[in-house]
């Protein structure tokens, strides 16, 4: 993982010189800087544009094995590694020449080591977990590969929402690998102490945002910590049906979508409503997306609007009674739930093309994909026979999850929205975040989401 | 001084000839140049490796970031074309560059003289007649052994608008602060949680120093009927002027780059109250994927950074001279 080094402690030696050299050293500088001119004037782009040259690929039924023994670098965020252990092994029996190096990376890392070591010469990565909205951004940045020479067209095997969020521009330019949806979690133990009705788990009979809002403060009233913890509580991901529930869109429009819509009466309408639970106290305030699982999972939160892949972990606990609705709407507002989550892209420098692609497609495609080989399968896959095979997991047949699975398929096929397709869609992910943390902190929605759309718009600009 | 090997007189020459026996005078200088050059080989063989690591991790990555600074590209495309000053214009137009840069000034403003303020304080106190001073200097040192991730995670629970900190002031009578989420307390609370690191470690140097005063100035002081804070002000402050003009310099550096309790608890903001420069040029460059225009601030970084290492040169060497 990369980090800059800690500021402390520092090395006195480098600092305890007198000032003259102080003054030689800006002279070198000086000269370095004159010679740098000299370099960047006459830079070789024609060399790298060399490097970004696309490989050639086989048709699927023509990859071959490799004759030695061949190891391949994948770099991922989705899973941990122990939980990709099995699908590694399974996959060597059936390829016993190929052998996988699982490099596991924090999400919130994942564009920085993605950047750090795609950008170099050197293919020391092979395939890597790309997330589906930053597909087209991935694409244009030369990171990822067309896979359509080989796989084609996959339609019969994967879901038409995965593939159409792994294609650009009419090419796969990645394997699709899960769907994802969100429920709305409640602690009955809490609700019941507040002589609160649980909500239904019936997708039409959803809840409100205001009415989970006014029953996590009456739950708080009788006891509860929180009212309403909210899984990524900074991320697009979890946000961006608040606005589209209200008729706001995705936040983007025009050619490509690169003009922000991100301040709309919509908008402002839906994070003002937003900001007022942390300005109330109903949701935490300084707390990271990765602490907020463990408030519902400790019985601190009477309502938790989070992922199913949290479910495994809610359903071990045997003190905490929990069960599940869908994912709530505004007031009059339409239903609107996220989606999206995770393909397989492939490095354009890779030294183990076929290797790889073999990978691709038994993570993909062989039988139901690499799901069969998980034990918990937290999140859908993308292929339809793995769905299938993951909504008959035990963690679904328990009495707090019931109702999940025809909430989850309903989602899927009915309300999902998938997020803003963009080449900008990095710059736009880290200014949201940053723009739903003031939120969070208590700056006006509307200065908020005004300051992000000019943000937006500069950075933005070298797109046009 | 010329060293001599046998007694001077048995040779007749004077004082500026050579101790050895007088052969003939061009293979004296023959073996000489050979011997001295003999020298600055072996000399240049033991000091290759460090020559060739600064060169390699010092001068070229500075070399490439005054490149990169001139240059500019799609992100991640890996193609750039040279644009002369433009990264350089178009951070002077960006309001949210000055607002980074106006943030890394008034935090250095603040923290810097706090800091070394307090490590003097404390440097004085554990080095005067207390008892079990060696124990309270550990106490107040330990932090600083305690990786910066560690104390920075701590201190974020610690401060959380319902953590520990504001459970005290509350049962104190006082009203729960907000700290790293207000625009307005987050770099308090940044100087809070640098100074819990910093302050024990500058203190060790300063302590040192102190040290190093000989007790005979404060005996004649004392005699001399010189109270506490003129000894102060009259002995300790300019016999501590060295080991205070590291510790000003190298905190000032080491503040300047602070950067991991940004990364982890802020992302530079509330409303980018706490986005630093070196915060930002991480996120230009990491976060945005625009390592050209990254390398452009982080060359204003340095340079704003050097300005003020060399003005706290010149003021202490004045002061010096004087």
């Amino acid at each position: 993982m990369f980090r800059p080094r800690p500021a402390y402690p520092l090395r006195p030696a480098r600092l305890a010189r007198p000032a003259q050299s102080s003054w030689r050293r800006a002279g070198v500088l000086t000269l370095a800087a004159a010679t740098a001119v000299a370099v960047a004037a006459c830079g070789g782009d024609a060399e790298e544009e060399a490097a970004n040259a696309a490989p050639s690929l086989k048709a699927a039924d023509e990859l071959t094995e490799p004759s030695s023994p061949v190891t391949i670098t994948y770099v991922g965020a989705a899973y941990a590694a122990e939980d990709l252990e099995p699908v590694f092994a399974a996959f060597t029996e059936a390829h016993p020449n190929i052998t996988v190096e699982y490099e596991s990376v924090p999400f919130d890392e994942l564009n920085n080591v993605l950047q750090v070591r795609l950008d170099g010469d050197a293919g020391d990565i092979d395939v890597f977990d790309a997330d589906m909205p930053r597909v087209a951004a991935y694409e244009s940045r030369g990171y990822l590969t067309d896979l359509t020479p080989t796989f084609g067209d996959i339609g019969d095997q994967v879901d038409a929402a995965s593939i159409d969020a792994s294609t650009v521009d009419g090419l796969l330019v990645a394997m699709p690998l899960q769907t994802s949806s969100q429920l709305l979690y409640y602690n009955r133990a809490l609700l019941e102490a507040a002589g609160i009705e649980p909500p239904s788990a019936d997708p039409a009979e959803r809840p409100t945002w205001e009415q989970v809002s006014a029953d996590g403060a009456k739950a708080q009233a009788a006891g509860a910590t929180w009212g309403l913890v909210f899984d990524q509580l900074d991320r697009y991901y979890q946000l961006q049906p608040m606005a589209e529930s209200l008729g706001g869109g995705n936040g983007a429009t025009g050619d490509g979508n690169l003009e922000p819509a991100v301040n709309t009466e919509e908008w402002v309408t839906a994070f003002e409503w937003y900001g007022k639970q942390y300005a109330d106290g109903i949701s935490p305030r300084g707390v990271t997306a990765a602490e907020t699982p463990e408030l519902f999972g400790s019985g601190q939160a009477a309502f938790f609007a989070g992922g199913p892949w949290w479910a495994p972990g809610f359903v071990e606990n045997t003190e905490l009674d929990f069960g599940v609705a869908p994912y709530p709407a505004f007031e009059g507002g339409d239903p609107v739930t996220p989606t999206g989550a995770w393909s397989l892209g492939l490095n354009k420098k890779t030294a183990n093309l076929d290797a790889s692609l073999i990978f691709m497609r038994f993570m993909g495609l062989d039988g139901d994909g690499f799901s069969q080989y998980v034990e918990n399968i937290a999140i859908p896959p993308a292929n339809t026979a793995g769905s299938e095979k993951y909504f008959e997991q035990a963690t679904f047949s328990t009495p707090q999850m019931a109702g999940a699975r025809e909430i989850l398929a309903n989602e899927i096929s009915e309300t999902a929205v998938t997020r803003v397709k963009t080449v900008g869609y990095i710059e736009f992910e880290d200014i949201m975040g940053k723009t739903f943390a003031d939120i969070i902190n208590g700056t006006p929605a509307q200065d908020a989401l005004d300051k992000a759309n000019d943000d937006l718009t500069t950075t933005w600009a070298k797109y046009q | 001084m010329t060293t001599t090997v046998g007694p001077r007189r048995s040779w007749p020459h004077g004082p500026h000839t050579p101790t050895r026996p007088p052969a003939p005078g061009r293979t004296v200088r023959t073996a000489r140049l050979s011997r001295s050059r003999r020298d600055q080989l072996t000399a240049l063989v033991f000091l290759l490796p460090v020559i060739l690591a600064l060169l390699g991790l010092r001068l070229l990555p500075a070399v490439d970031v005054v490149a990169d600074s001139l240059r500019r590209g799609l992100p991640g495309s890996g193609v750039s074309r040279f644009v002369g000053i433009d990264n350089f214009r178009a951070l002077a137009d960006s309001d949210s560059f000055w607002n980074s840069v106006q943030q890394t000034l008034v935090f250095n403003l603040l923290v810097n003289p706090l800091q070394i303020g307090a490590a003097l304080l404390l440097a004085v106190l554990f080095t005067s007649r207390l008892p079990a001073a060696g124990l309270w200097r550990t106490v107040v040192f330990l932090p600083s052994a305690v990786p910066i991730l560690g104390s920075t995670i701590i201190w974020g629970i610690a401060l959380r608008p319902e953590g520990p900190v504001n459970g005290v002031i509350t049962a104190l009578g006082g009203g729960p602060q907000r700290f790293f989420t207000s625009p307005g307390q987050v770099l308090w609370s940044l100087i809070l949680l640098a100074s819990w690191i910093g302050i024990g470690y500058w203190m060790t140097f300063l302590i040192a120093g102190l040290r190093d005063i000989p007790g005979s100035y404060y005996e004649a002081a004392r005699l001399d009927g010189a109270g506490a804070l003129r000894q102060f002000l009259s002995i300790t402050l300019p016999l501590l002027r060295r080991p205070l003009l590291f510790v000003l310099v190298a905190d000032t550096v080491a503040n300047f780059v602070l950067f991991a309790p940004i990364q982890v608890l802020t992302d530079g903001g509330p409303e980018e109250a706490s986005n630093l420069l070196m915060y930002d040029v991480f996120r230009t460059a990491y976060q945005l994927s625009d390592p050209y225009l990254a390398a452009a601030e982080l060359l204003v970084l340095l340079v704003l950074m050097l300005a003020i290492v060399m003005v706290q040169f010149r003021l202490l060497r004045e002061s010096d001279e004087s």
